[in-house]
């Protein structure tokens, strides 16, 4: 007889089949059984029991990929299970057996899946072990397996029928009637867990690491069962409704989501006629918790009350047929056992109990089941090692025994807040006070109050005739470099500014950009910096909104503005001199507290806003860096950042002031993997460079001419890959020092730092706090939290910037009073979410609001969706990220061209989309929100005129072209920008060009000859040139070779 | 919570932020007898937090630029982001 599987059956086959080895899905039931055992009998009961029992003689065939069930026919011999007889040396040795059984997959190919063992450990102490596949039976069926068990096995002693009711129903029946039943329920669960959070799971779990899975059990004592009982009587509610509101309360003061997705497992078996029934009839539903507003408990229990009432009477989630993975729709579970464990008929004349069974399947990152034991409750919290962290046994140890703490404070104080619930062991206050000491003891650090121009000032003196700047064959003394600061410093001066000014600099990449960051400190200003190519519009309004009227650049400016030549005050210029005429003081000290740099960021009301930050704040952080990164005389830094990023200052300002030599990259910053395989390339000791681009490089990482010399890597702006670090590991071993730094530019360029080691990371953390730094993580209601639990991060300490320009509310709402800081002082809230792991280093989580990251570019999708909206033809915006591009979704009349162009004139470059879909409306989800998922992903299709590639070397670039930009068809007149392309592919286009030809392709040339065409004709004229320079002999030797 | 009652508060440098109404503002911030709503505070911060400079530079600055006027050789005046 061949039935079809239910839908719950369906989808456990499939999952059996992607994964062979995994043992999840292996039940048990194991039982101690003491007395005379006759095992005949016993296997004579097992034979009536699977004659009984339709699910315990089904086995699974396939059919051109559709499996079917098929049961053998009841009381044939064949459809019984051999009982396997084992004689074990002691108990000891029956726990390994049992533990080896339950914790074996089975192949469903492979007959009916159910093995029964009987293993003697005397002559009158015998262990059962039944196990079968989930896919036969549930936690309810081995109950019913082991009663009717029971039954018969007496019945055989007494030589009578088993006293057992006939089945009405077989579990081919129920098969049948559920898939009807569960094709009805598709639209309710479809509406229900549509646009899901993010699947975040406490302590880490879930986030692809891998290490050992294991269960932290904790008890509840008799008397707070009892009370946890009254409550939900109270409430007209059930204990599993109390319980599962508790598990969603600590998820939440984990996460810090209010809408929390938590899984459970219910019996199914709401008609009498399946009571009695082997099968899978158990359902997986999904509750979606609502804890917004921050309710009390009872409110909360009222809420959950009424989701349980819908959700549990519902057949199981079709997760196939939801658009998400099952992880995020079912992130974790939580589970109730109350049917009774302990026998409900005798079993002969033998006592009945239980045994160890060393289960160690883990089903989900993380699931928690609780049971009823001597009327306490057991709750075990089981984990999969995904964290990846050697300390996730302790973490989840915690949680659980916060678990208990918040069910013991709920009974309490059921009528408090759920953010007022006690959840904080004694161990986490005293972290909490631990870290709180942190400050105190970085508010006492003494900070000398030497500003960077003093440092650098120091080195001049030191060592005039060292290598300053290097920029391609121009070399800068530090003597040179101060001589011509000082008279451009006093060209400023001599056209009026003055100490506290703001002086914008606006230059390529070049000794005259860094000269007039330190002429305008010279000249007691502040500088702020700006792309060369920055819109007018932007440069104008970022300018005046700092009150700066000096900028320092070879460009024409608007009306209103002073430009500065950079080369004012060089040889041959008036004013060649210290103290300009009409500035009788000459240049002012810069002082501490003075700002020294501004720096324009993204702003998500549409406008930029300038951060201002001080000298005592960038000083803080030059003087850690220096120290920390080991710089010295000698070295050679990149300076790979745009000035107009605060992360140049960790380039330039730590170098100079350690005597280093700085080499700038004027050809732009993708030129690097260029600058390291020129002349000269193999000195440079240190990087520093945005983790995306990084990325980048470690893919291909035997392309790239790395120097000899390289020490160091600073990396940070983005989450780093775990795997990128182990490649970099694997290819430099621990000669090459990488540190990843997490910092926003309100907290001075950096605040975190972490060494990434040898260690695997599922996660590479961001470390610690750099010198002179705070860092608290913090709950919504303010107040710290304890390992394990995300926060805000919050930044104190030396680097807290100023403020924002003109921004009072602002800055009054990011720059908040430091309570754990010296009197006075104020902290930065970073709107980051981040985490304590155990070893006391910091995971960083996200945004809390809408912020992206662009291949390291800080971007408030708000400021773009503001000037797109500006524009009459556009009705609605939503801007997002996607496979590293920054993405516009609009509804209106217009073009992306016509589009990016309007941007153009306002934004910089990094904030103007590079793919665009126009829609007829965007996608909304029943709340209301743009519907991420239901967004379709840009589509590139290559120019119009379609001109197939046809030389060797076109087909190559083509071939590359296609494979990193994720384009289909590409034509040789296909342009590398228009297609998406972008500096980080283009590094990896050349690598991989280099790759395919042996010859060394600059990544310059994927700028400059743009179209595929261009590029094989370029490509074809380096392979010629190579071949020139060899001589007849190699070029001879090459082309024979080449030949086998 | 976000919407429970905040005050204004001020440093000694006379800078403003704002702070739960139910706790004692932190050593060196005092309340400026200002109260409301999260929002409310900012939008009264946005009106009175008019120099933004910290009290110790704005006096260091107001008094080299006295200095400059006793002189009387100071350039002509630039507009400069100290009068804003």
């Amino acid at each position: 007889m061949r039935a079809p599987l239910s839908p719950g059956q369906e989808r456990l086959w499939l999952l059996q089949r992607l994964d062979p080895a995994d043992a999840s899905y292996t039940m048990y039931t194991v039982r101690r059984l003491r007395g005379p055992l006759d095992a005949d009998a016993l296997e004579g009961a097992l034979a009536d029991v699977v004659a009984r029992h339709e699910g315990l003689r089904t086995r699974f065939e396939e059919e051109d990929g559709v499996p079917w069930a098929v049961a053998g026919p009841p009381g044939a011999a064949e459809s019984v299970p051999p009982v396997e007889r084992i004689q074990a040396g002691d108990e000891e040795h029956a726990r390994r057996i049992v533990a080896e059984r339950v914790n074996a997959p089975f192949d469903l190919a492979e007959g009916v899946p159910l093995r029964v063992a009987l293993i003697a450990i005397g002559a009158l102490d015998h262990v059962l072990c039944v196990t079968m596949h989930h896919i036969i039976g549930d936690g309810w069926s081995l109950g019913i397996l082991f009663d009717d068990l029971a039954e018969c096995y007496t019945a055989r002693l007494h030589g009578r029928a088993p006293s057992l009711a006939p089945l009405p129903v077989q579990p081919s029946d129920y098969a049948r009637w559920q898939r009807r039943r569960a094709e009805r329920a598709v639209p309710y669960w479809q509406e229900r867990l549509a646009d899901p959070p993010p699947p975040e799971l406490p302590c880490g779990v879930g986030n692809g690491g891998e290490g050992p899975g294991d269960f932290q059990v904790v008890r509840l004592g008799r008397e707070v069962a009892a009370e946890l009982d009254r409550l939900a009587r109270d409430h007209r509610t059930t204990l599993f409704t109390v319980l599962m509101a508790a598990y969603q309360v600590l998820l939440h003061r984990h996460t810090g989501h209010t809408d929390v997705l938590v899984g459970t497992a219910v019996a199914g078996r709401d008609r009498v006629e399946l009571e009695p029934m082997i099968g899978y009839l158990s359902q997986t539903v999904v509750l979606r918790g609502d804890l917004d507003g921050d309710p009390s408990f009872t409110e909360l229990l009222g809420r959950t009350r009424q989701e349980t009432l819908t959700a549990l009477s519902r057949p199981s989630v079709p997760f196939e047929r939801i658009g998400h993975p099952a992880e995020a729709l079912m992130p974790t579970m939580f589970i109730l056992h109350t049917q009774d464990l302990g026998p409900t008929r005798p079993f002969g004349d033998l006592s009945v109990g239980f045994f160890p069974d060393g289960y160690r399947q883990v089903k989900l990152g993380l699931y928690a089941e609780a049971w009823f034991e001597d009327g306490e409750i057991v709750v075990s919290f089981g984990h999969d090692g995904s964290s990846g962290s050697p300390h996730e046994a302790e973490a989840v140890r915690r949680l659980a025994d916060r678990f208990l703490l918040l069910l013991e404070s709920a009974v309490a104080e059921p009528h408090r807040r759920i953010s007022e619930l006690r959840l904080w062991t004694g161990d986490d206050e005293s972290d909490i006070r631990a870290m709180a000491g942190d400050g105190a003891d970085a508010a006492g650090l003494v900070v000398p109050e030497t500003t960077v121009p003093e440092m650098i000032a120091g080195v001049v003196r030191r060592t005039p005739g060292a290598v300053a700047v290097v920029c391609g064959e121009t070399e800068v003394t530090y003597a040179e470099l101060d001589r011509r600061a000082a008279r451009l410093a006093a060209a400023l001066r001599a056209r009026g500014v003055r100490s506290g000014d703001v002086v914008g600099v606006c230059l390529p990449r070049s000794v005259e950009a860094i000269t007039a960051l330190l002429a305008v400190w010279r000249a007691g200003a502040a500088y702020m910096p700006f792309e060369p190519d920055e819109p007018e519009e932007r440069l104008a309004f970022s300018l005046a909104d700092a009150g700066a009227t000096h900028v320092i650049t070879t460009r024409a400016l608007p009306a209103g503005l002073t430009a500065v030549d950079p080369l004012d005050g060089a040889d041959g210029a008036d004013g060649a001199d210290d103290a300009a005429p009409g500035d009788p003081e000459g240049p002012e000290e810069a002082r501490p507290g003075d700002v020294a740099y501004v720096i324009s960021t993204s702003g998500s009301t549409g406008r930029p806003k300038g951060v201002a930050v001080e000298h005592r704040a960038i000083a803080a952080r030059i003087r850690w860096m220096r120290e920390e990164y080991g710089l010295a005389p000698g070295e050679r830094v990149v300076q790979f950042a745009s000035l107009s990023f605060d992360t140049h200052l960790e380039e330039v300002f730590p170098t100079l002031a350690a005597g280093a030599a700085l080499v700038l990259l004027p050809g732009g910053a993708a030129t690097l993997p260029d600058l390291l395989a020129a002349p000269g390339g193999e000195r440079i000791t240190m990087l520093d460079l945005p983790t995306a681009y990084w990325h980048h490089l470690v893919e291909e990482i035997d392309q790239i001419a790395w120097p000899p010399a390289l020490r160091l890597v600073v990396i940070g702006g983005e989450q780093a890959s775990g795997g990128a670090v182990a490649r970099w590991r694997g290819r430099f071993g621990d000669r090459v020092r990488l540190v990843n730094t997490y910092g926003p530019t309100e907290a001075a360029v950096i605040a975190t730092a972490a060494d990434l080691g040898a260690t695997p990371y599922g996660r590479p953390p961001i470390g610690r706090p750099v010198g002179a730094t705070t860092v608290h993580l913090l709950d919504a209601a303010g107040a710290p939290v304890p390992k394990g639990v995300i926060g805000e991060l919050v930044i104190g300490g030396a680097g807290v910037a100023r403020g924002y320009l003109r921004r009072p509310a602002l800055t009054a709402a990011a720059f908040v009073p430091d309570p754990l800081g010296p009197p006075g002082s104020r902290r930065y809230r970073t709107g980051d979410r981040a985490r304590w792991n155990e070893d006391g280093t910091l995971e960083f989580l996200g945004r809390l609001d809408g912020q992206l990251k662009v291949r390291g570019f800080r971007i408030e999708p708000g400021e773009v969706e503001a000037r797109l909206l500006d524009h009459p033809g556009v009705g609605q915006a939503f801007v997002t990220v996607h496979a590293e591009e920054l993405v516009a979704y609009v509804t209106g009349t217009v073009t992306g061209e016509e589009l990016a162009a309007h941007l153009a004139r306002t934004l910089p470059r990094h904030l103007v989309p590079t793919a665009w879909v126009v829609l007829d409306a965007l996608p909304l989800t029943s709340r209301g929100k743009v519907d991420r998922a239901a967004l379709p992903a840009p589509v590139r299709a290559s120019s119009a005129g379609h001109v197939p590639p046809s030389t060797d070397a076109e087909l190559l670039v083509a071939e590359i072209w296609a494979e990193l930009l994720g384009v289909g068809s590409i034509g040789a007149n296909d342009d590398f920008f228009t297609l998406g392309g972008h500096s980080l592919l283009a590094t990896r286009i050349a690598a991989r060009l280099r790759r395919a030809t042996g010859v060394e392709v600059p990544v310059r040339t994927i700028f400059e000859r743009r179209t595929v065409a261009e590029l094989a004709v370029a490509l074809e004229d380096l392979l010629v040139a190579e071949l020139e320079e060899l001589s007849d002999e190699e070029a001879e030797r090459l082309l024979s070779s080449a030949d086998h | 919570m976000t919407d429970s009652p905040m005050l204004v508060v001020v440093n000694d440098e006379e800078q403003y932020s704002v702070w739960w109404s139910d706790r004692e503002p932190p050593a060196g911030w005092r309340a400026t007898g200002f109260a409301g709503t999260r929002q409310e505070c900012l939008d009264h911060i946005e009106t009175v937090w008019t120099d933004m400079r910290p009290l110790s530079v704005r006096d260091q600055e107001t008094l080299s630029v006295r200095d400059q006027e006793t002189l009387s050789v100071r350039a002509p005046a630039t507009p400069s982001s100290r009068d804003r």
